[in-house]
């Protein structure tokens, strides 16, 4: 039984943190692949529905990756966003999600080492903190669309070129 | 500066006295409606429009039961404005409610002369029925309550109001207080210019407020503070995780009544009810495959959750959640406890004041910084 | 039956932020575009740049086009430009041009980068094993990059090349290219083409240590930096990943001083002018380093003069010394030397408290300034022009971006020096001019693209075919079996088919997709391609001819997946990974619902509020290209301030005149109508739809103007004051008095001894203007020196805070001083003081060189009032509700990517009514204004994207939170309807709305929560670490 792999939903913004991404996959930073990314247009558009959800979902954390305050490519998304996650945060750590499992971080498109570094930095923590409560895939459980699709020979396909 | 008006009745004629105030303003055109709590010939106390003076008579506003949190009432009346000046007799808790519905621009308080109760609580509607067919008076209850005991014939008030900090109504042009007042006497307080106009043309003089008033709703609060606190920690204790948010909710059947009774739940339909949350068999198969077991109706956590994350910044705490669930499921305290950490968040608290914005609606550069713990 | 048109095609030579903007503007209104860069990238000096005052952070994107943005990238500018109607050449010089007006003959010359960068993976195995290390242009040298390498390190899809300068051709990369791209004996390609208007943006260099031989001295360690290298020690991709270290060592550097003027303002060495930018960028800089460096960091500013003229930018300044206490020195450096522990001495003359100061320093920033000429003289040569006395392209008089020959426009630091925002708006006022021009020849527009409406197929339940294509194979790194992957995805419900073919980028690969596609019964269609964005416009046609609605169609970018390792590069199974990617995309095509854009009713009409110079310039250059114009003028006469008050101007304008050929050409012609003494009362509607309640003052009625947008130019006029005893003597002048007075003769200077100019009156200072006027150092100037025309004997003092004769008005200040004209620095603590003397002036300041008060009693004190907003500017913009500064001047959307727009579309400003500006500078925004105005109001069709906020009104509540929340205001409530209703073209669905509205009654369809929930499913179940961690 392999160490514990925490699970991070990363709901990033498009102008910022997924250009980071981006330079981080092509500058060849290497991540932890824990990471789970869902393009945004904007942090302000992260509803807390999505975060609830994932963490219904069995998410062991989630990343909102949005741009500076004045950087907004929508002029103030990002502190709409801010102002939400205060409030979601405390909802979340009155039924045990620590907040320390919810973060909310400023990423410039050209900050694809500070991505890499939060990154590793929030796998690190949530291995210490371990699986989240709500995490109850039982490791070893085969979920269906987990497994590898089985090898078949070329015949089975329509093949063309 | 005291601006209190000495109402004295004689045992059993209080909701008498009232009316007679509430015909006296109609007739002398203080307002032209009155809204509130009146005897029903079979369905018991609920809250009445009345546009002819001679009706008054089955008024009876401190029949201790709120079938309905009047701010709905209120909003629907007012939401689209009639003109027409009405006096409205609310308790604190749909007060609260009402000033966050204006501001979601729900209700309008224009023509409205707002006339709030001293509250000693409610009992669950049925409760209620049962007493009054054992003859309980709204002057009985009364009586009891000040002295402490609102335990009556097996039941009590609900448990939203033993734990409700303000058995006194703010952000309103008039008080009726029997807090404090003495058993044989009723004031009527004004606190604005609308309400002074409103004392003055109905022909009612001004005078001392009653003594020892304030030391008796000090001692109430105080008294009611205590008891949240205690209800809290032991609700916290007993319910630190979302698995003990579920066992809480295990007879949860998303019939969503909560959000039908609750007062600040103002959409006109629920999301969890729109198309979004409508799925497609395959992914309610994808669902259940993914460990073998899927419950049904589903979402309801989710649900639960993210209505705490629509109103709880809006809560009042008036328990009529809890009295909406046909199961039992004594909600109050699950959304109330979150709304005490939310507004406290935002320092902000539901139904404190008109000025105040609500919190997700203003958003500043440099603040909250502590949320992301970045300085560049 | 005539032959069919060319299609209008524009060169744009050079890629920097204004001519892509042009290029941008031009491809909106359906011109073909060329744009090239004779650099490997495009982007210019901004792709080193992450911080821009007065955000200190990018905000690039926001210059994308908002007209049909669909057919442009949405993602970070960084990352690079896509633009259905732009063809982008990096690396291309333009070796000749031929031909007349309307129809050039373009020689371009593609240099080799010896690796073919359409096949080219981007992952830079060659770049791993490559010998050769020399120093990295991108980073100033500061780092090293090999022989092979990518120029932009945030660029994608990744443009590697080879030096070859630098290569060894020991061919380590062409054996490990797993594409199999590189060819080292690779030769530039010479072209022909066929252009119609040409555009130069080649923009200017910057002064560097390396090149010029005055600067070597100050490179005395390579701690000492260029201010742009420094942008690069703070950048995040940059140096240090944004930590502030000194380059020798890599120690922090806790104390940095910015020396300004570094090759500009210098005579001697023939750079008789100011760089214009420098002020600002050490300002930012200085700011930036304590921000990131943290509080212990001490910043100090070698300056002449604090050159903030720009809008806002004094109150960044004072922001800068305040908040962040940036130090500010006045004085000449005379050297920097190097210390044994490596850090900097300098040595300078405080002119303040006139004494000699050695402090030392971790690192030195020279602030060096943009050179022009340099380029000017060859392209002059290429374009068979001559140039002009200032030795730069010669150019219209008035119009900055219009070069003397027909035809041909420059835009960006080509014109001169430039900032940020002049950039910009010049590469819409040079295509503003292209689409001028080129509406007088016979070219066509490229085809405006049907877009069909859903059919009842789309309305089916979902059925995805997908077009996987398995090139990526053969790249040695991808590890995917395309056969099992297919089968897997294959199994999925609501997918119908799994094509796998290689290829699909070529032409036969796309003729086989095409067949399939087809026969087809599928209604979604979902194709797995490598750098898809690279032809995402052939696929998109492809999907289009094959009958699949462009809104039920997703490409996905498998290379970023597979090659780039996408967060798992360390992943074994590449299968899987790609399968949960795909099946993520999937889940959300599934639920897409067949989106349809709404076409616009537009009325062609523009209203240009303000009959000065820029909106009559405005008005004349949309009624040119056609589109009818209403002009309300307030007062009776057109020409505004400049048009009435000005007869000349010191580089040779004479605006008056000007203004009255320009007021005869609006007058005479057909598409323009004049409202004069007419004001604006209110407006409603959104773009396209205005209608516009206006005032007549002299019949005193109301009348209504429909039109489709509007701009804004309500100017300004000389500012007043009560200062300095002002109004109580005759001898105490403005500037503008002064000036009336010279020209009719009635003020002689014959006679007199002493004139003294108070420059600033009454501005930069918190209780007052608290602003540059930008024009009142030049008018005093201009004023000086005509009082010692008519009377060289005259002394003049002007007394000033800074001198802001920014660009080439800086031989203005030279050509003063050798004039004799005595220039006297004072400060805002230490004003001058003026005394009333028997009705004469008496004033008494402090002489700083001597440290000494002075007094003198001048025949004339001349004040520098500066300029004010016109005070109806409040009144008009409650009109449009339109934002207004606290100075009165109207608040543009970005100061620095949309200086002529406001945030709701179809709204512009021009001229004064933004901020105070020298004629030529309005006239180009007026250019910009009405460019931006005709591309909605040119007769093309206006749609709204497909991806758009709605609002289900069934289940409104109308609580309006959306309308408070969006930032554009394309939310509005209307009473009569009692509804929500959405203005289309404003909304950019950020998706705000969605997020107050608690029940979904607004939503952004094509991107709704059923879609992102679903997907969040998809994330999270199908999660591959949670079978590898058995």
């Amino acid at each position: 039984m392999s160490e514990f792999e925490p699970k991070i939903v990363g709901f990033f913004c498009n102008w910022c943190t997924f250009t980071a991404a981006d330079l981080a996959g092509t500058s060849r930073l290497s991540y932890p692949h824990n990471i789970k990314i869902i393009r945004m247009m904007c942090s302000g558009m992260v509803d807390p529905k999505y975060v609830i959800k994932a963490f219904l979902n069995g998410a062991d954390g989630v990343l909102i990756g949005g741009c500076w305050p004045g950087d907004c490519h929508y002029i103030n998304g990002n502190l709409k966003a801010r102002r939400r996650v205060a409030m979601l945060t405390e909802i979340l750590k009155e039924y045990g999600i620590d907040e320390k499992r919810f973060w909310l971080r400023w990423i410039a498109a050209s900050e694809g080492t500070m991505l890499r570094e939060v990154v590793n930095e929030m796998t690190a923590k949530l291995k210490e903190l371990g699986p989240s409560p709500l995490n109850r895939e039982t490791p070893g459980k085969k979920t269906p669309g987990n497994e590898t699709p089985e090898k078949v020979n070329p015949e089975k396909v329509k093949m063309i070129g | 500066m005291a601006n209190f008006t000495k109402l004295s009745f004689k045992k059993g004629e209080l909701n008498q006295k009232l009316a007679d105030l509430f015909k006296g303003m109609m007739e002398k055109g203080v307002v032209d409606a009155l809204l509130a709590p009146m005897i029903q010939p079979k369905r018991g106390v609920m809250l009445t429009l009345v546009t002819d003076p001679s009706l008054v008579g089955a008024i009876d506003p401190f029949a201790p039961v709120v079938p309905v949190n009047g701010a709905r009432i209120a909003s629907s009346i007012t939401g689209k404005p009639s003109g027409r000046k009405t006096a409205m007799v609310l308790r604190s808790c749909e007060i609260r409610a009402l000033v966050e519905l204006c501001k979601l621009k729900q209700a309008h308080l224009d023509d409205v002369l707002l006339i709030g109760m001293d509250c000693l609580g409610r009992y669950e509607n049925l409760d209620f029925i049962k007493l009054r067919a054992e003859g309980q008076s709204s002057e009985a209850f009364i009586e009891k309550a000040l002295a402490g005991n609102t335990e009556s014939g097996g039941c009590d008030v609900s448990g939203a109001c033993k734990i409700c900090e303000f058995p006194v109504a703010d952000n309103v042009d008039l008080r009726l207080c029997i807090i404090g007042t003495g058993s044989d006497a009723l004031y009527i307080e004004s606190l604005t210019p609308k309400g002074d106009k409103a004392l003055e043309t109905a022909g009612l003089g001004i005078g001392e407020a009653p003594a020892g008033r304030e030391a008796a709703v000090q001692q109430l609060v105080k008294k009611r503070k205590d008891a949240c606190d205690a209800a809290f920690a032991q609700y916290r204790e007993s319910t630190p995780s979302v698995d003990a948010l579920e066992d809480r909710l295990a007879n949860c059947i998303n019939c969503y009544n909560c959000r039908v009774a609750c007062p600040v739940c103002y959409c006109k339909e629920c999301v969890f009810v729109t198309d979004t949350f409508r799925h497609n068999g395959d992914q309610y198969m994808g669902w259940a495959d993914t460990f073998g077991t899927l419950k049904m109706p589903t979402d309801t956590i989710f649900y639960h959750l993210t209505r705490m994350s629509h109103m709880s910044l809006f809560c009042v705490g008036c328990g009529q959640c809890t009295s909406a669930c046909p199961n039992s499921i004594d909600l109050m305290p699950m959304f109330k406890a979150v709304a005490q950490k939310t507004q406290a968040r935002f320092d902000y608290q539901a139904g404190r004041s008109h000025e105040e914005k609500q919190p997700l609606t203003v958003f500043e550069n440099d603040e909250l910084v502590e949320v992301t713990g970045q300085i560049k | 039956m005539a032959e069919k048109k060319p299609t209008g095609t524009v060169l744009v030579a050079g890629a920097g932020v204004s001519g892509i903007k042009a290029a941008i503007e031009l491809a909106e209104i359906g011109y073909k575009v060329l744009l090239t860069d004779a650099s490997p990238q495009i982007g210019g000096i901004l792709a080193k740049l992450d911080n821009q005052f007065p955000t200190d952070h990018c905000g690039m994107c926001r210059m994308l086009p908002l007209v049909g943005r669909e057919y442009a990238s949405q993602y970070c500018m960084r990352k690079g430009l896509y633009h259905e109607n732009i063809e982008i050449l990096p690396f291309t010089e333009l070796k000749s041009v031929e031909g007349d007006a309307g129809n050039y003959t373009i020689e371009l010359l593609q240099k080799a980068r010896y690796i073919d960068t359409d096949k080219c993976n981007g992952l830079g195995e060659c770049i791993k094993v490559c010998p050769v290390e020399v120093g990295d242009e991108f980073n100033h040298g500061l780092t090293k990059r090999k022989a092979v390498y990518k120029p932009v390190p945030h660029n994608t899809p990744q443009m590697l090349l080879i030096d070859m300068a630098a290569c060894t051709k020991c061919g380590e990369c062409v054996k490990v290219c797993p594409t199999n791209v590189i060819n080292l004996e690779a030769e530039d390609e010479l072209s022909t083409r066929q252009v119609h208007a040409i555009i130069l943006a080649s923009g200017v260099k910057l002064y560097n240590l390396e090149e010029f031989e005055d600067a070597k001295s100050w490179a005395v360690s390579p701690d000492v930096v260029s201010s742009l290298a420094f942008e690069r020690i703070i950048s995040g991709s940059g140096t240090f990943d944004g930590t502030i270290k000194r380059p020798s060592d890599g120690k922090a550097a806790k104390k940095i001083a910015w020396i300004q003027c570094m090759g500009s303002r210098n005579r001697r060495q023939k750079r008789d002018y100011c760089s214009s930018i420098c002020c600002m960028f050490a300002l930012k800089e200085a700011v930036l380093a304590k921000e990131k460096g943290g509080d212990d960091v001490e910043t100090t500013i070698f300056y002449m003069d604090m050159r903030t003229f720009g809008k806002d930018f004094y109150q960044y300044y004072e922001k800068a010394v305040d908040e962040h206490g940036v130090k500010l020195i006045r004085c000449r450096v005379q050297g920097v030397m190097l210390n044994p522990d490596k850090s900097l001495s300098m040595r300078y003359f405080d002119s303040e408290t006139q004494e000699f100061f050695v402090v030392d320093y971790d690192m030195v920033v020279l602030s060096t300034g943009q050179v022009p000429y340099e380029t000017h003289k060859k392209l002059a040569d290429l374009l068979h022009v001559a140039i002009n006395a200032q030795g730069l392209l010669p150019t219209d008089p008035y119009e900055k971006v219009k070069l003397i020959k027909p035809g041909m426009f420059l835009c960006g630091s080509l014109m001169g020096l430039t900032d940020l925002s002049e950039a910009i708006s010049s590469g819409i006022a040079a295509a503003g001019q292209v689409s001028r021009f080129l509406s007088g020849i016979d070219v066509t527009l490229l085809e405006e693209e049907e877009i069909p409406e859903p059919t009842a197929k789309d309305r089916d339940e979902p059925l995805i075919s997908i077009v996987l294509c398995k090139c990526s194979e053969k790249a040695k790194e991808s590890s995917v079996d395309f056969n099992a992957l297919g089968a897997g995805l294959k199994k999925l419900n609501s997918v119908g088919e799994v094509n796998i073919i290689d290829m699909v980028c070529s032409d036969e690969g796309k003729q086989t997709v095409l067949d399939l596609l087809s026969k087809s019964k599928c209604n979604r269609l979902l194709i797995g391609a490598c750098h898809p964005f690279m032809y995402r416009k052939s696929l998109k046609n492809l999907a289009k001819k094959a009958g699949f609605s462009a809104s039920l169609f997703e490409i996905i970018d498998l290379s970023s997946i597979v090659h780039k390792g996408f967060f798992e590069s360390e992943t074994k199974d590449q299968t899987r990974l790609a399968y949960n990617e795909i099946r993520a995309v999937i889940e959300n095509l599934k639920l897409k619902p067949a989106l349809h854009v709404e076409t616009l009713p537009i009325n062609p009409a523009a209203l240009v509020v303000g009959g000065g110079i820029a909106g009559m310039h405005a008005a004349f250059s949309l009624a040119q290209r056609g589109v009818k114009v209403h002009l309300v003028e307030k007062s009776d006469t057109l020409g505004g301030y400049a048009g009435t008050k000005i007869e000349h101007t010191i580089d040779g304008l004479t605006p008056i005149s000007m203004a009255k050929d320009l007021t005869i050409k609006v007058l005479e012609h057909k598409h323009i109508t004049l409202y004069k003494n007419c004001e604006v009362v209110a407006t409603q509607g959104s773009l396209g739809a205005f209608e516009t309640k206006i005032r007549d003052l002299a019949k005193e009625e109301n009348f209504y103007l429909n039109h489709g947008a509007a701009i804004i130019a309500t100017g300004g006029h000389e500012g007043v004051t009560a200062e300095y005893e002002y109004g109580n003597s005759d001898q105490i002048l403005t500037q503008a008095e002064l000036k009336d007075g010279l020209t009719t003769g009635e003020i002689d200077v014959g006679e007199a001894e002493t004139i003294v100019m108070i420059q600033c009156v009454g501005s930069r200072q918190k209780d007052g203007r608290e602003y540059c006027s930008r024009i009142c150092c030049i008018g005093a100037i201009a004023n000086a020196l005509t009082i010692k025309e008519k009377n060289p004997e005259a002394r003049v003092f002007i007394l000033y805070r800074d001198v802001m004769t920014y660009g080439f008005a800086e031989q203005y200040y030279t050509q003063a001083r050798l004039a004799g004209i005595i220039f006297v620095s004072y400060s805002l603590e230490n004003k001058p003081k003026v005394e009333l003397k028997d009705g004469s002036p008496v004033i008494t300041f402090t002489e700083p060189v001597l440290n000494s008060e002075m007094q003198l009693s001048p025949d004339y004190l001349i004040l520098s009032t500066g300029v004010d907003a016109e005070a109806s500017n409040r009144d008009v913009g409650k009109a449009f509700s339109l934002p207004v500064n606290g100075d009165g001047f109207f608040v543009e959307a970005d100061s620095k990517w949309r200086p002529v727009e406001f945030l709701k579309v179809g709204l512009y400003v021009a001229g004064v009514a933004h901020s105070p500006m020298t004629l030529k500078d309005a006239i180009l925004q007026a250019e910009a204004a009405a460019h931006k105005t005709y591309a909605y109001l040119s007769g093309r069709k206006i749609h709204t994207a497909h991806v758009i906020s709605k609002v289900h009104h069934a289940i409104c509540v109308k609580c309006q939170r959306c309308v408070d929340i969006c930032p554009y205001g394309a939310r509005s409530y209307d009473e009569v309807l009692d509804r929500i209703i959405v203005d289309g073209a404003t909304c950019q669905a950020c998706g705000m709305c969605g997020v107050a509205c608690q029940n979904n009654a607004a939503e952004i369809m094509g991107f709704s929560d059923k879609q992102i929930m679903a997907v969040i499913d998809a994330r999270l179940y199908r999660d591959p670490v949670a079978t590898t961690a058995q």
